[in-house]
């Protein structure tokens, strides 16, 4: 690790806000009419989708639910483009915020509700073409601070063989060391269907994690809830059993599955439950593992990797989930991020666990998972599969 | 003699002529039925308005193991009823006979038993039916009948009473009823208004009545939208299924989820109005609630303003909330995150998710292996139970205690 380079605190899972005029420029001229754009609305800005009115981040201004609730009851009407922080679009803003913030690195993903009403589009060129002039730009963003800045390629679903495409250019050519994905690139309606093995295979080779955010899928939602609710699995979950089931796992050993803004204090107890099913109900379950003596819970845990805010119950219980696998995450700037208070919430959110522990948490894992400056060995097989037992019979 | 074991989660399979002898005359053969399916020559339950009949499922019978988990012996029985249904024959007796189930139980060493309905099966039927007068007939047969189970062992049977979902009035009509009939707590398959997804302010009326009457309030695992079943457990494939299914009757199946009714509850300020209402989720197993109360208390404390109640999410939770497991490993290494008063061991007999007859055995090592105390686990092997449904701690004389 250079010494220049010291990670405490990394968040796995940040966002970014597009600017509007990337997305004209990188199309053709017969495309750009439909090209999002953004459009005076009710005192604010909303994007327009090809007619579609998406509103920016409610917490856009602000870069946490926690201030705009300090600051008054919440306003519903739209932000305007002016009011958005700078951080969200300006490289050299960002790491002006990070450093306010007190964290030293940062996972950027997309936006979220553009995305989901761009994924919807009937045009697959217009929506290669938007994806690509994102990819384009995520990556000069980064490129202005690259030990600081890590951005995740925006992968198509247009068809398995441009997802393919687009992430060997993403992190061949423009040095990305991730993808998320919002919906199956084949088309399927779950994970773990055939027609995407040559995307996995790709990715197996690339050996880079692919992310999922909340949701995954056509009609998905990405955008994670916000407001007062209880803590519940979030809808992604439901992909995993699926690519267990379908044997991925086995096919493409180095697949590694990040459930990002979607915590992880839901997940042992979900996973004890597919255990418990497939020990005592074996013979009637569709699907087998090929490993005779496992159970779905180890191949989960063994790749999947999950983003926590405050979720203190997964902190908790991180020798039975793997220490490995849990990356912190500030959620700049959505409604349940801290910021510009990110590292007291990380520090008090860990307050319990012995420092080196704490360390793996809070930035190690992170920066392992990615193989970020300093840290290109990644994990050791037994690392990634040190975890309890969870069902003793 | 004192007890050692409570479980708060059992079931009877009703029998099959029950509503045919005991329905009023005019709806006799209106009500449900057993019939004999066409190709597999299982049997189900069948009644006026209901196009599919309701088979008896694979989780109404359980296979007698030598030992735990004994895998061979399920696949054994699960052969035998593959391609022929499920049919009375294949239960065990203790299903609806009251003296066989003693037997039954104490050969798990189980002391007393919360029993609920089948589940599925015949209340299908019962809540489609278009004929609210009907149903609510169907209900009270139903309700008599356990309170006559029940009376067999006072001591062994806490039996849920079965509320109507034809509509708020009938609800608490038959909560009453319940209550004179003796039995010590009902099962709500809906919302006290009969809606399956939504609850309204009107259904304080039914809250105040229970409170009244010292009547505790089950929901066993989730309200069961009549959409026939919503998919097996077992594959990813049935339960999208399921959920397609219900998507296209316009129904959103998360919202009759015991985690979705929970937080509805507590939004909508029924545990602030009732402190003293008794609300038990049974087979809702308790490993998820950690991190629903670390988050649900964390957005209320960051939105202060939006949330008009004076407690947090997770000091209603302790208050006024019980949940019930089968085997739930996460949960007994969490349960200081949950509340030790508020959990319940109840493994499910006589449906397949039990491990009878070792399920008292299974249930100790469980909580030993967490390091739970000997006043934990008479906590959460009997004693909240006792508590919440007010039985002695010791048992009359005439009763025999299992070995």
């Amino acid at each position: 690790m250079p010494a220049s380079n010291e990670y405490k605190l990394i968040s796995a899972d940040s966002h970014v806000l597009e600017p509007p005029t990337i997305f004209a420029a990188g199309l053709p001229s017969s495309l750009r009419d439909r090209a999002p754009k953004l459009v005076a609305h009710d005192g604010g800005e909303v994007w327009s989708v090809d007619g579609e009115l998406v509103p920016l981040p409610a917490t856009a201004a602000t870069g946490s639910g926690w201030h705009r609730a300090a600051d008054g009851p919440p306003t519903d009407g739209p932000v305007s483009w002016d009011a958005v922080l700078p951080a969200l679009y300006d490289p050299a803003e960002r790491v002006r915020a990070q450093w306010s913030d007190s964290v030293d690195g940062e996972i950027l993903y997309p936006s979220t509700g553009l995305w989901d009403a761009i994924k919807t589009l009937d045009d697959d060129e217009l929506k290669i073409g938007l994806i690509k002039a994102y990819n384009d730009w995520i990556a000069e963003f980064c490129a202005y601070q690259p030990d600081r800045l890590f951005g995740l390629a925006k992968l198509p679903a247009t068809s398995v063989q441009d997802a393919q495409d687009e992430l060997l250019r993403c992190v061949n050519d423009l040095g990305l060391r991730g993808a998320v994905l919002d919906t199956w690139p084949s088309g399927a309606p779950t994970g773990g269907n055939s027609a995407d093995d040559p995307f996995w295979e790709t990715v197996n080779d690339l050996r880079v994690p692919i992310s999922l955010h909340f949701g995954v899928g056509l009609a998905a939602i990405t955008t994670p809830v916000a407001g007062i609710a209880p803590g519940l699995r979030p809808p992604m979950a439901d992909a995993l059993l699926p690519m267990v089931a379908a044997g991925l796992f086995d096919r493409y050993p180095d697949v590694k599955v990040v459930f990002a803004h979607g915590d992880a204090g839901w997940a042992l107890h979900w996973m004890e439950f597919f255990d418990i099913n497939y020990v005592r109900h074996k013979h009637l379950s569709e699907y087998a593992l090929k490993d005779p003596d496992a159970v779905p819970s180890e191949y989960m845990r063994r790749h999947a990797w999950f983003t926590f805010h405050q979720d203190r119950p997964a902190v908790k219980n991180r020798h039975r989930l793997g220490g490995v696998h849990l990356l912190w995450a500030s959620h700049f700037p959505f409604d349940d991020s801290n910021y510009p208070d990110n590292r007291q919430q990380a520090m008090r959110v860990t307050d319990e666990v012995p420092q080196e522990e704490r360390q793996a948490l809070l930035g190690e894992n992170v920066a392992r998972l990615y193989r970020l400056p300093g840290y290109d060995a990644g994990f050791t097989s037994d690392e990634v599969g040190a975890f309890e037992q969870l069902v003793h019979f | 003699m004192q007890y050692k074991s409570i479980s708060a989660d059992g079931h009877v399979n009703e029998p099959p002529e029950l509503w045919v002898k005991n329905l009023p005359e005019k709806f006799r053969d209106r009500g449900p039925r057993v019939i004999e399916t066409p190709n597999t020559k299982g049997h189900a339950w069948l009644m006026e308005g209901q196009t599919r009949p309701s088979v008896m499922g694979f989780s109404s019978m359980y296979f007698r193991s030598s030992k735990r988990f004994d895998r061979a012996s399920l696949v054994e029985g699960f052969k035998q009823i593959k391609d022929r249904g499920v049919r009375y024959e294949d239960l065990f007796p203790g299903s609806y006979d009251p003296a066989a189930r003693v037997d039954e139980i104490l050969e798990d060493s189980i002391d007393a038993e919360v029993i609920f309905n089948g589940v599925g099966t015949v209340w299908t039927g019962i809540k489609l039916c278009p004929d609210k007068e009907l149903a609510l007939a169907c209900y009270r047969v139903y309700n008599d009948w356990i309170a006559d189970f029940q009376a067999y062992a006072p001591e062994r049977f806490i039996c849920n009473g079965t509320l109507p979902t034809t509509g708020l009035d009938d609800a608490i009509a038959e909560l009453h009823r319940c209550a004179e009939l003796g039995l010590r707590t009902v099962q709500l398959e809906s919302y006290p208004s009969g809606s399956f997804s939504d609850p309204s302010p009107e259904d304080d009326r039914f809250w105040a009545a229970a409170v009244e009457l010292g009547m505790p309030i089950n929901v066993h695992t989730q309200f069961f939208f009549p959409v026939g079943d919503l998919g097996s457990k077992i594959t990813a494939d049935g339960v999208r299924a399921g959920r397609e299914r219900a998507k296209q009757r316009g129904l959103d199946v998360q919202a009759g989820s015991f985690p979705v009714i929970l937080w509805r509850m507590m939004q909508s300020g029924v545990f602030e109005r009732f402190p003293d209402l008794k609300f038990v989720g049974s087979e809702v197993h308790t490993g998820w609630v950690p991190y629903y109360l670390e988050r649900f208390d964390e957005s209320v404390r960051r939105n202060r303003r939006e949330w008009s109640l004076p407690l947090l999410p997770s000091e209603y939770f302790r208050q006024n909330v019980s949940v019930v497991y089968i085997v739930d490993e996460v949960g007994a290494h969490n349960r200081y995150d949950i509340g030790v008063a508020n959990i319940m061991w109840g493994p499910d007999f006589p449906h397949s998710s039990s491990a009878w007859p070792v399920d008292y055995e299974l249930g100790l090592e469980i909580l030993k292996r967490a390091g739970s105390s000997e006043s934990e686990i008479e906590r959460i092997m009997w004693k909240n139970a006792a508590d919440i449904y007010k039985v002695p701690y010791e048992a009359r004389n005439a009763v025999v205690v299992a070995a």
